[in-house]
């Protein structure tokens, strides 16, 4: 193929075609960034009621006779009264939701909506979509080579101005400042008088009529004929104008055109030279989506949202923790399911329904694996059928043989291999196949959030069942890959060849993945990745890698659904292993994210319930329209609008209502914490620095963004045992210069950290030799309790062993026990004993900021970098706070560089202070000498003079007792 | 989402009913020597109305149940793509749907004795092929309980079914390879896929098509029938030394962006090359899509196609896609005739729909698609009991194979020959007629004379 490619014809009409074909994609696509820039919404939907307005205008038109310009108008309007609708029933109810349950909300909408098409087409006189404004147009014969058709002429005229307006209308005008200002930051709009749910309604709108008018002019173009509105929401079309979006980084109008263009010539021309080669311009899609995921795509900075899910589950009330059955409900409800679902073969007699139970099966076990990657570690995955399709595929091409054709570029074909092997070692090198390749598929875009996974995957998904399963190493060179259900296995003289022996296999191998995947979330490995998902910076900061905690989901995730796959193949009865037919299609994929979602992502048990009740329901009830519509599009609209934390949700409010009740009624006596004296101060892992050297230095540290000269030139230092202050102005650079200490944003200059120089080193690296870090906002890990947020730290002291944790197999156990027993330690010394088991969402600032101390205490961290720490917390608070910063240095002999505008605290209690200005240290020393430096009084303390009396006061709390951590104020939500 | 659905096998199953009869077909057909295998004592007759004439049962062997058989009842079943679903995507269903009209006609052959003793029970299995259902409904054939024989035309399901053992009667358009496979379980009503694709070559040759620019515009979503005409018609090509451009789609249509694609760049091609002749593999929707693309850029050319869907709808789909006006003259190669041609003038068709009005007390309009399938129905019934007889007491799915293999030539609308499997043969005759489309009144009329080209 590539010295093919010398040889490619390119002619001059096939560029200007793809020309046209990806202004259609760019149509779209403008679509979904406008409705993202607004809401941070990714809208699949956008093309479905585009279509919508098609639909209405042929319907108008060709059965109703009305004249084109008022047929096209009403198609308009009848496209943004859906997109309103959509916005104010759907999108704003959910609006609070994660943002994947608003994709799939949307995903269920574009259901919906090609339903309403073929309705409504379904009287239509039929015919091909009517071009009234193309006859008036001439054809254009540019040359010999090139001429632009009615259409095409058609398509430029019509739309390209509206996609020109569309950019300026963003840039230039007020409602697109508005539109622009609530995609940033709604909370500040609001404060100016711009309502973000006006504007979210008219963006929704302008976005309808945008695809309603465009997709009326591309529809001739893209379709052929009112019958096939319906595939405008084809997810190969839904991909490509993701790909565009993305590709202009889900921003900038101008390159969305640019790049949906290139797209189209692309397409245009592979589709020309590589006729043969069906679906090989998907593999180019995906190539192209990994490279412009490389070269485009920057680290998420702390303020980026990740796809955060989750319906939390209370923790058990103190008060009933001494009922075993009530500490052990949740094991309980989920062996009764799993004992329930083992009855089925009972009840179920015919193969054919066992044969949909057993997919049942195996379809949870997948929903389970994307719980685990999008639930937890907030990666989401919209090809998890695929490495379903790459464990089942690898694992009949192991047991039979099939062949595996080497080659190189330039070289050609090597070698053919073969592998011939007993099922049970097919099985673990399948399940292996599924890790490796969702190691290969995450790598490239576990460096950024959202978005970019999400399509790169989808992308990943679609080339696989349209090109690369067709491979004769997946298929067989087989169409129609033939049935292994007789190659079911055996095992000491126990056939699973039967329907029902077969379907207790599958569901031993369910209840495996419940035993693992929950042993997982016990674990270090598993808070980990919720940590990830919650608080990136933070967790670098409790020295874990983020990359690795998400590659472990990835990987774990890509096993437990290529096993899944890997049973799937002996159930079927043969099957096409590519094409739309095949099982793992993207529409499979898809199936099972609004499974996961509807039976409650994040959740294990939540992977089972939507599976009953998607593929279930219509098993129990038969295959009537009302059930299927209630299992499928209408159900899961009406399930994420009122409980969109899935059915799970509903069991979680039935279960703490119960637990509420028998509360109530126990009055068992809650002995009080003693607070522990000390704190067993752990030796550190990193030799000390020389005597005299300083444990933290900056020389000549720079931080640029974009430009602006953010940290010039800084150079600090903080010896052992010292208290430094940050003081400044906003923007003078604090944050940012801890930042770079942190390694959160790249830097020159050199860095130093207890002697070694960190200056090379990512952010987790520089933790782990010592570094502890706390943050403005505070947010540590919203999802995570506050022992499990100490325990994410205390992965500093001992990191957790995926497998092992995962097997339950030594040291696992061990180490979590002794780490459970340190967090506690901690809390106690800290006071925040009582709160161990409250969602750190739910605590007051200063708790969190107490907590935030408690994973600098695990993490044994010797320079502590505080941000802020009396921020947004009480004045009785922030008095506490001083002598517990004291003790804390004291006990751990820790250095502390500390930011604070609080000036009568910093004056207390550092020992030196250095005041930064434009990005410039402008002075530094002792608090006296700073608070009476002219430079710092002009920039920052002001010439007032109260201000400067008060900037060298003597230290308030001088003299007064060190309050024992229990009283200290923190300790409390 | 839901899947759309590849229209090529929406388009193969639309000919599970066949379609109107044979115009010219013959109205009595002698006892071939087919029949006389030494298998079978008695052989199987054809009546006064064309329809085959079951034997007297020979033998009153009961074996134990097996393979779907027991001492006083048989089962079969009859599987099909539910008509229904299919038109939630703008396809006019019939208002039958096969197996039920299948049922019907086994019902009238129960309630005169059965064969040879035995009732048939049978299976109904109608599947949504939207919801990728085919798989649950062969295991309901082959495993919910043993079936004697499935008939069927689900293209999509023949290798399951075949795979598990059982025969399957009725499927349409299979190539050499799926015959291979099926190992002798499998009869079909349609001459083979590379016989079908060699004689529109030769009919586009015979009648001097051929001497201009050709453009071959081929692929399914079903690869091994993209993979015959590059097996079959791009060497005939090639050897005539035709000047021809071929493109391959196996995308399910132009609403698919992976089809649209190729479809656009090939037509700006085909039109930059003015070709006067498109030779058309391709299912409906890719045929009127590029038909479409074509006209749009200002070329008609000439267009001859080999059996779409078995040519039992192309006036459907030519109305459905709005390409009547421009596509009048269009020939299709045919092993049947089109829906509006089959009406009581076929004596087999009007002795099948005079038996379903008797049994149902309805009157089916002819020459409509639903009087076509009611006629192809009764045929496979006949058909079916013709082998139950033949085969007689001793049933086995190896004696119903036989049996069937030993049905004389016999009348089948719609296809324009008889039908006559043997035990080397398990697909229709290559005899083929053409079909020409008729824009303004969106009719087709199929040529008399038939034609037929090397096994």
């Amino acid at each position: 193929m590539i010295v093919g490619f010398l040889s490619w014809s390119i002619p001059l009409q096939v560029i200007f075609n793809g020309l046209t074909l990806g202004l259609g994609y760019s149509v779209i696509a403008a679509g979904i960034v406008l409705i993202h820039r607004s809401s941070g919404i990714v809208n699949f939907a956008q093309a479905a009621i585009g279509a919508f307005g098609v639909a209405t205008f042929v319907v108008l038109f060709q059965n109703a006779s009305l004249p084109y310009p008022l047929a096209a108008l009403l198609g308009v309007a009848g496209a943004v009264v859906l997109g309103v609708a959509t916005e104010l029933l759907v999108v704003r109810r959910l609006f609070e939701s994660s943002r994947v349950v608003l994709l799939i909300a949307t995903v269920g909408v574009a259901q919906l909506v090609a339903l309403a098409i073929l309705e409504a087409l379904r009287n239509v006189k039929g015919g091909p979509i009517p071009v009234a404004f193309g006859a008036r147009w001439a054809e254009l014969h540019v040359s010999k080579s090139l001429v632009i058709g009615t259409r095409q002429t058609s398509l430029i005229i019509l739309v390209v101005p509206v996609l020109v307006g569309l950019g300026w209308f963003l840039t230039r005008t007020r409602l697109g400042l508005h539109i622009r200002a609530v995609a940033d930051s709604p909370e500040n709009a609001r404060l100016v008088g711009v309502s973000p749910r006006r504007v979210s309604t008219l963006v929704w709108a302008l976005a309808a009529a945008f695809a309603a008018y465009t997709q009326i002019a591309v529809a001739p173009i893209v379709t052929r004929t009112a019958s096939e509105l319906a595939g405008v929401s084809s997810i190969g079309l839904l991909l490509r104008a993701l790909v565009v979006a993305m590709a202009a980084r889900m921003r900038s109008i101008p390159v969305v055109v640019a790049s949906g263009l290139a797209l189209g010539v692309v397409e245009s021309v592979v589709s020309v030279n590589l006729n043969t080669d069906v679906g090989v311009f998907n593999a180019f899609l995906f190539a192209g989506v990994i490279l412009m995921v490389l070269l485009l795509a920057r680290a998420g900075s702390r303020r980026d949202v990740a796809f955060s899910v989750g319906v939390r589950r209370a923790a058990v009330p103190e008060k009933l923790q001494s009922i075993w059955w009530i500490r052990r409900f949740s094991t309980i409800a989920m062996a009764a399911l799993l004992g329930v679902l083992a009855l089925v073969p009972l009840l179920a007699s015919q193969p054919s329904q066992l044969l949909t139970w057993t997919e049942l099966i195996l379809i949870a076990m997948v929903a389970i694996s994307l719980s685990l990657l999008t639930g937890w570690a907030g990666q989401l995955s919209l090809g998890q059928f695929a490495f379903a399709g790459v464990g089942g595929l690898s694992m009949l091409a192991f047991t039979r043989a099939q062949p595996l054709g080497l080659g190189l570029p330039f070289v050609g074909h090597i070698a053919t291999l073969r592998f011939q092997m007993p099922w049970g070692l097919a099985l673990v090198a399948s399940t292996a196949m599924g890790v490796l390749f969702a190691v290969v598929v995450g790598l490239p875009a576990l460096r950024v959030k959202g978005l970019f996974l999400a399509v790169t995957t989808l992308a990943f998904g679609y080339m696989a069942s349209s090109w690369m399963f067709g491979r004769t190493f997946w298929s067989g060179g087989q169409f129609s890959v033939p049935s292994a259900t007789s190659e079911r296995p055996s095992f000491r003289g126990l056939s699973f060849a039967s329907p029902s022996a077969y379907y207790y296999l599958c569901l031993g191998f369910l209840a495996a993945t419940v035993i693992v995947v929950s042993r997982l979330r016990r674990s270090g490995s598993g808070r980990t990745m919720i940590a990830v998902r919650d608080n990136e910076a933070m967790t670098a900061a409790s020295t874990v890698s983020p990359m690795m905690a998400k590659l472990s989901a990835f990987a774990v995730s890509g096993g437990i659904a290529a096993m899944a796959g890997s049973l799937y193949v002996f159930l079927l009865p043969g099957f096409t292993a590519s094409g739309a037919q095949s099982p793992f299609s993207p529409d499979a994929s898809l199936r099972v994210v609004a499974i996961a979602i509807i039976g409650g992502i994040g959740t294990v048990v939540g992977g089972i319930l939507g599976a009953l009740w998607v593929i279930g329901l219509p098993a129990l009830f038969g295959a009537s329209d009302t059930v299927q519509l209630l299992s499928a599009n209408v159900g899961l609209l009406f399930l994420l609008l009122y409980f969109p934390g899935g059915l799970v949700q509903v069991l979680y409010r039935v279960r703490d209502s119960v637990f509420r009740r028998l509360a109530g009624r126990h009055v068992d006596a809650v002995p009080a914490d003693e607070p522990a004296a000390t704190l067993t101060v752990r030796p550190r892992a990193t030799a000390p620095p020389e005597a005299g050297q300083p444990w933290l230095a900056t020389q000549a540290v720079g931080v640029t963004f974009g430009g602006v000269r953010a940290v010039d030139d800084v150079s600090v230092e903080v010896g052992a045992g010292e208290l430094v202050g940050l003081i400044g102005t906003n923007g003078a650079g604090k944050s940012t210069l801890m930042d770079a200490i942190s390694g959160f944003v790249p830097h020159t200059g050199t860095i130093s950290v207890l002697g070694t120089d960190v200056s090379g080193m990512r952010a987790h690296q520089r933790h782990a030799i010592g570094l502890g870090r706390g943050f403005q906002d505070a947010a540590l890990f919203g999802s995570l309790t506050v022992r499990e947020t100490v325990l994410v730290a205390l992965e500093a002291r001992r990191r957790s062993l995926l497998v092992p944790s995962m097997l339950g197999l030594p040291p696992s156990h061990k180490w979590e026990r002794t780490k459970r027993s340190e967090a506690d330690e901690i809390l106690t010394f800290l006071g925040l004993g009582p709160s161990s088991d409250t969602f750190v969402l739910d605590l007051s600032t200063g708790t969190r900021r107490a907590v935030e101390l408690a994973c600098l205490v695990a993490t044994d961290a010797k320079v502590l970098l505080l941000d802020e720490p009396t921020g947004g917390i009480t004045q009785r608070e922030a008095e506490a706070f001083a002598p517990l910063i004291r003790q804390v240095k004291q006990d751990l002999g820790a250095s502390v560089v500390m930011i604070e505008h609080d000036m009568p605290l910093v004056m207390s209690v550092c020992d030196r202070v250095y005041c930064l200005e434009a990005g410039r240290v402008i002075a530094h020393g002792t608090p006296r000498d700073v608070g009476a430096d002219p430079a710092v009084i002009a920039s920052y303390l002001g010439t007032d003079e109260r201000a400067i009396a008060r900037s060298n006061q003597a230290d308030p709390f001088e003299g007064r007792p060190v309050a024992p951590a229990a009283s200290s104020g923190f300790g409390g939500p | 989402m839901p899947a759309r659905p590849s229209v090529a096998i929406v388009a193969a199953v639309l000919l599970v009913s066949g379609c109107a009869s044979a115009a010219k077909n013959t109205t009595t057909q002698a006892p071939t020597a087919a029949s006389k295998t030494g298998t079978f004592a008695s052989d199987v007759t054809i009546g006064a109305d064309g329809r085959l004439v079951a034997p007297k049962c020979t033998g009153t062997d009961a074996p134990a149940s097996s393979d779907g058989v027991a001492a006083a009842s048989v089962n079969v079943a009859s599987l099909a793509v539910n008509f229904a679903s299919l038109a939630k995507i703008g396809f006019s269903a019939a208002g039958h749907e096969p197996p039920a009209v299948y049922a019907g006609f086994v019902k009238a052959l129960n309630a005169k004795g059965g064969v040879c003793g035995r009732q048939i029970d049978v299976q109904q299995i109608s599947y949504d092929i939207l919801k990728n259902e085919g798989g649950k409904a062969c295991v309901q054939g082959t495993q919910d309980r043993k079936n004697l024989i499935i008939n069927t035309a689900s293209y999509d399901q023949i290798t399951c079914l075949t795979d598990a053992g059982v025969p399957a009667y009725s499927a349409s358009d299979l190539t050499k390879g799926d015959l291979a496979r099926s190992k002798g379980l499998l009869f079909s009503r349609s001459p083979l896929v590379e016989q079908q694709y060699a004689a529109t070559v030769e009919y586009a040759k015979k009648v001097g098509a051929l001497k201009g620019k050709v453009g071959v515009w081929y692929g399914n979503t079903f690869p091994n029938l993209g993979n015959a005409v590059e097996q079959v018609v791009l060497p005939m090509l090639k050897k005539d030394g035709v000047n021809f451009k071929a493109y391959r789609t196996d995308a399910t249509g132009p609403s698919d962006p992976d089809g649209n694609a190729v479809l656009t760049s090939a037509a700006t091609d085909l039109v930059a090359r003015k070709v006067d002749t498109m030779l058309m593999f391709v299912g409906p929707t890719n045929y009127t899509g590029m038909q479409s693309e074509l006209h749009a850029q200002h070329l008609d050319p000439r267009y001859i196609s080999a059996p779409v869907a078995g040519n039992s709808s192309n006036e459907l789909f030519a109305k459905g896609f709005g390409t009547q006006s421009y596509t009048d003259g269009q020939t299709f190669v045919t092993y049947t005739v089109g829906p509006n041609e089959l009406g009581p003038s076929n004596p087999i068709a009007k002795s099948c729909n005079d038996q379903w009005t008797k049994l149902t007390g309805e009157t089916v309009k002819p020459n409509t698609f639903d009087y076509a399938l009611i006629t192809s129905d009764c045929v496979q019934v006949d058909e079916l009991a013709a082998a139950l007889s033949l085969a007689g007491g001793n049933l086995t799915r190896e004696r119903i194979v036989q049996a069937l293999a030993a049905l004389p030539s016999h009348g089948a609308p719609p296809d324009v020959g008889p039908l006559h499997w043997t035990p080397t043969g398990r697909t229709a005759a290559p005899e083929f007629s053409v079909q020409i489309y008729h824009g303004k009144t969106n009719t087709v009329t199929t040529e008399k004379q038939t034609f037929t080209v090397a096994g």
